[in-house]
């Protein structure tokens, strides 16, 4: 603990004087003082040292109708209606059973509860509208709703003490009608729900709260009631928070409400940490890493950009080159057939310079030869003949002139011929030599084209610029992750403190609870013995009602627990304890039952007559005596009995119905 | 040696005369019994002699045959003597067209042989079968010989006696059947039709060449 605080706890504390519950708390948990008033403030959590003035709740009318089915198909209307607005005790007896005396008592508490509670099938499945009106603390409560079996339809209207404000509650079903008529009363008579938990199996503890309907359990005394106060429910200790509420122990209230809102900070706290599971369920330092990761995986393809634009740059030379490269092998191409045609006019023309030649040699040659026989007939050719041939230029074969060759038109053909092989040599050299240059051409764009090539797979190896805008999307859901569990964290953080807060104000509103409960039930437990006496049991020492709702009960040294007692006896305790609660204590604050209380079949709990006179004029003069006590009893007996005849006793004759 | 009809015909039939004294030169044998008494060589059968002349006049079918004897006979150096007769566009240069006639490649020899015989060159015997024209032998005189020999020697003409001989080489000891049924077996050849000028097989030489690794410079 800081030495600031122990010095604010001990400026506050002294030895005389004991520390404040803020105090305490600040103590317990280290936590300074203004936060814990804080904390307290924020979770309204009020510190109930001195327990809340009892509210009381009584009926001031109960109506019902509907329509019988009878045997044989006999459809029979039928109403209820009773005034019930003056307290004190309201009896139905009838010597018979099963003529609708718990049914009104069970419509009571319909209407009450926005539940049933155990009303019969058949009286359930006749009762088409009811209306109920309860007196809470001052204001009115009109309960009124139609029927048709569970299914209800209705409204409850509230009308505040001055009785000019009023607000309508309306329920469609079922369920609604529940919740309206918890929200009602538990607003009305200033409960809250309480808080508990179980274990359900070995090691599992489960959570729960106790609502209206728990509360309700304490106004019903019947053949099903076995706890002081309602049903004893195995496994939980709802008797003991009842009675603690209707004792009004101080502080209870309290340690109630701080476990409450405990527990709500435990579930929200639980809910984050699933929402932080849903992200994965990586730490504030984890998911940092991965930001900074992203951060630095874009800035490197941020530099893609640059590379992404070279890229395009590249691409479009690529593209320039490939075309150049094209028209360069188009120009080869062409350039290669104007060689072609070149060698082959070269060829040509080589031809006939060689033919010219040959006719010139071949001429020569045989020229020079003297012709001796004839070809056709091989008949030796005369001297004469051939000397003819070169006096008269005729042949001496077969005697035609000959007409002699210009030798200038010879060479003439020649010259030409040579000339044109001349031009066609000058022009294979010059397509060659355009061949060889726009080969070059060609492969120097073939080479450039290579290199841009190679350059551009490169570049297009680096990856492409959406890759940006995906690393983009994770850093934004890394970032919003991260929001979240610092979210979370920080709310945790603030959580656990208040969690210390809230968990130390309820242990520190128990023990001052326990510590105070040792007196209120101390004081609880004397007041119900008396009126046990007073109520008949005669043999009865004393009676000791526990802080956990057990009760010892000493018959002049023999002390028996609640359950051990006769059904009687538990009514008589049972009736005692709710008189104490709603009377309270005279100079104590203590009881806070709201004093109504619904009694079915007092009468199966005894066994003697008197004894059960006994306790119905006990029960008269505890009703007179305690003001705001209303009763309802619903009882069947043959027998005197000493409520007499007035507004509030229904007597159903023999062989008759209550409705 | 064109096919060119015109003036030229006539100084044509001059060149025909003195290749055709080059081939009878080049592929005569020792006379038989039926040859003239100043024969010197023999060159049996026209057939033969059309052959012969068609594979002078057209270099890219002598190189096409010279593959194929490479083939048969790798070490015999008949490869590089193809590609020898396919440079300097010689197919195109010394190529003389000539016509498909019934049996093959076929030109009228009569003039040419006439005038080689007008200078007693050359001299032919036709031999009658039956009544009936036969087989017509070619004979080398001993003056056709030396004349042969002198105009050998010009540079114009020095080709065509070059050529004789490596045709005759060529040709071996096949007789005229043999070699057209040789000829006969380039698809070009054989499909020329009847009076058509048989097409050159230039580019057909290259890729065979081609598939032996062989480019032409």
């Amino acid at each position: 603990m800081s030495k600031e605080l122990e010095t604010e706890i001990s400026t506050i504390a002294s030895d005389e004087v004991p520390l404040t519950f803020s105090a305490a708390i600040s103590r317990r948990t280290e936590v300074p003082i203004d936060d814990v008033e804080a904390i307290l403030r924020k979770y309204e959590i009020d510190e109930c040292s001195v327990p809340e003035q009892a509210r009381h709740l009584s009926v001031r009318f109960v109506r019902f109708s509907g329509t019988k089915l009878l045997e044989g198909g006999t459809q029979q209307a039928f109403s209820f209606d009773w005034d019930t607005s003056n307290p004190g005790m309201y009896v139905v007896i009838s010597p018979d059973n099963l003529i609708g005396k718990s049914t009104i008592l069970q419509v009571i508490l319909w209407a009450l509860r926005g539940a049933i509670k155990n009303l019969s099938g058949p009286s359930l499945a006749w009762i088409q509208h009811v209306e109920v009106g309860f007196l809470v603390d001052g204001k009115s409560v009109d309960v009124v709703f139609d029927s048709k079996g569970e299914d209800v339809v209705g409204q409850a209207t509230v009308i505040e003490a001055d009785g000019a404000t009023q607000s309508e509650f309306k329920f469609a079903d079922r369920n609604s009608f529940k919740i309206t008529m918890e929200s009602v009363m538990m607003k009305s008579l200033g409960f809250s729900r309480i808080h508990a938990s179980r274990k359900d199996g070995e090691s599992n503890l489960v959570q729960y709260t106790d609502g209206w309907l728990a509360y309700t359990g304490a106004f019903l005394s019947d053949s099903r009631t076995d706890a002081l106060l309602g049903e004893f429910v195995q496994g939980t200790s709802l008797t003991q928070r009842l009675l603690q509420v209707f004792i009004g122990v101080p502080w209870a209230q309290t340690s109630f409400k701080a476990m409450a809102r405990a527990r709500d900070i435990n579930n929200e706290d639980a809910k984050r940490r699933a929402r932080l599971r849903s992200i994965g369920g990586r730490s504030i330092a984890d998911l940092e890493a991965a930001i900074a990761e992203a951060r630095a995986a874009i800035d490197s393809q941020g530099q893609r950009h640059v590379i992404v634009d070279k890229l395009n740059r590249k691409q479009e030379e690529f593209r320039a080159l490939t075309a150049d490269s094209s028209q360069c092998l188009v120009a080869v191409f062409q350039a290669e057939q104007q060689v072609q045609a070149a060698e082959l006019a070269q060829r040509l023309a080589t031809r006939r310079v060689n033919e010219l030649k040959e006719i010139s040699a071949a001429s020569e040659f045989l020229g020079s030869l003297k012709p001796t026989c004839c070809p056709r007939c091989s008949k030796p050719i005369s001297e004469a003949r051939i000397e003819a041939e070169v006096s008269d230029h005729s042949c001496s074969v077969c005697t035609e002139v000959i007409d002699p060759v210009d030798p200038l038109i010879f060479e003439g053909e020649v010259a030409e011929a040579k000339s044109r092989l001349k031009s066609a040599d000058d022009h294979v050299k010059a397509t060659r030599k355009f061949l060889e240059t726009w080969q070059a051409k060609n492969a120097s764009a073939r080479k450039k084209l290579e290199v841009c090539g190679e350059e551009l797979s490169a570049l297009a190896a680096l990856g492409t610029a959406a890759d940006v805008l995906v690393l983009k999307d994770k850093l934004a859901r890394l970032e919003g992750n991260l929001e979240i569990v610092e979210a979370v964290e920080n709310a945790s953080l603030i959580d656990e403190i208040e969690r210390k807060v809230l968990l130390a104000t309820e242990d520190e509103a128990k023990d001052r609870a326990e510590a105070a409960s040792v007196d209120a039930f101390g004081k609880i437990s004397a007041e119900v013995t008396r009126i046990c006496k007073e109520l008949g049991m005669k043999n009865l020492q004393s009676i000791r009602i526990k802080r956990n709702a057990t009760v010892d009960i000493d018959h002049g040294g023999v002390v028996d627990s609640f359950g051990k007692l006769s059904p009687g006896e538990q009514l008589r305790i049972r009736l005692a304890t709710i008189i104490a609660m709603v009377s309270g204590l005279p100079g104590m604050r203590l009881g806070r039952h709201p004093g109504l209380l619904l009694i079915d079949s007092p009468g199966k709990e005894e066994v003697a007559r008197e004894s059960l006179n006994l306790l119905l004029l006990e029960m008269l003069k505890a009703v007179k005596n305690v003001p705001n006590l209303q009763i309802f009893v619903a009882m069947a007996t043959s027998d005197a009995d000493p409520f007499g005849d007035g507004p509030n006793v229904r007597r159903i004759p023999s062989g008759e119905y209550a409705w | 040696m064109s096919n060119d009809k015109g003036p030229d015909e006539v100084a044509r039939r001059k060149c025909d005369a003195v290749r055709i004294l080059f081939i009878i030169n080049a592929a005569g044998t020792t006379p038989g019994k039926s040859a003239p008494p100043d024969a010197i060589k023999e060159l049996r059968a026209e057939m033969k002699l059309q052959a012969l002349d068609f594979w002078v006049r057209n270099p890219d079918y002598l190189a096409w045959e010279m593959i194929l004897l490479h083939e048969s006979d790798p070490r015999a150096g008949w490869l590089d003597s193809a590609v020898e007769v396919l440079k300097n566009g010689e197919p195109d240069i010394r190529r003389i067209a000539m016509l498909r006639y019934l049996f093959g490649a076929w030109e009228a020899v009569q003039d040419a042989v006439g005038t080689l015989r007008t200078y007693g060159l050359v001299d032919q015997v036709r031999k009658i079968k039956g009544g009936k024209p036969g087989e017509t032998s070619y004979f080398l005189t001993a003056k056709g010989e030396q004349k042969a020999a002198e105009i050998a020697k010009s540079a114009a003409l020095k080709w065509y006696a070059d050529r004789a001989l490596l045709v005759t080489k060529v040709a071996s000891d096949r007789n005229g059947s043999a070699l057209k049924k040789r000829q006969h077996e380039v698809e070009k050849y054989h499909e020329t039709k009847h009076h058509a000028y048989i097409p050159p097989i230039f580019e057909d030489v290259k890729a065979k060449l081609a598939t032996l690794h062989v480019a032409l410079p």
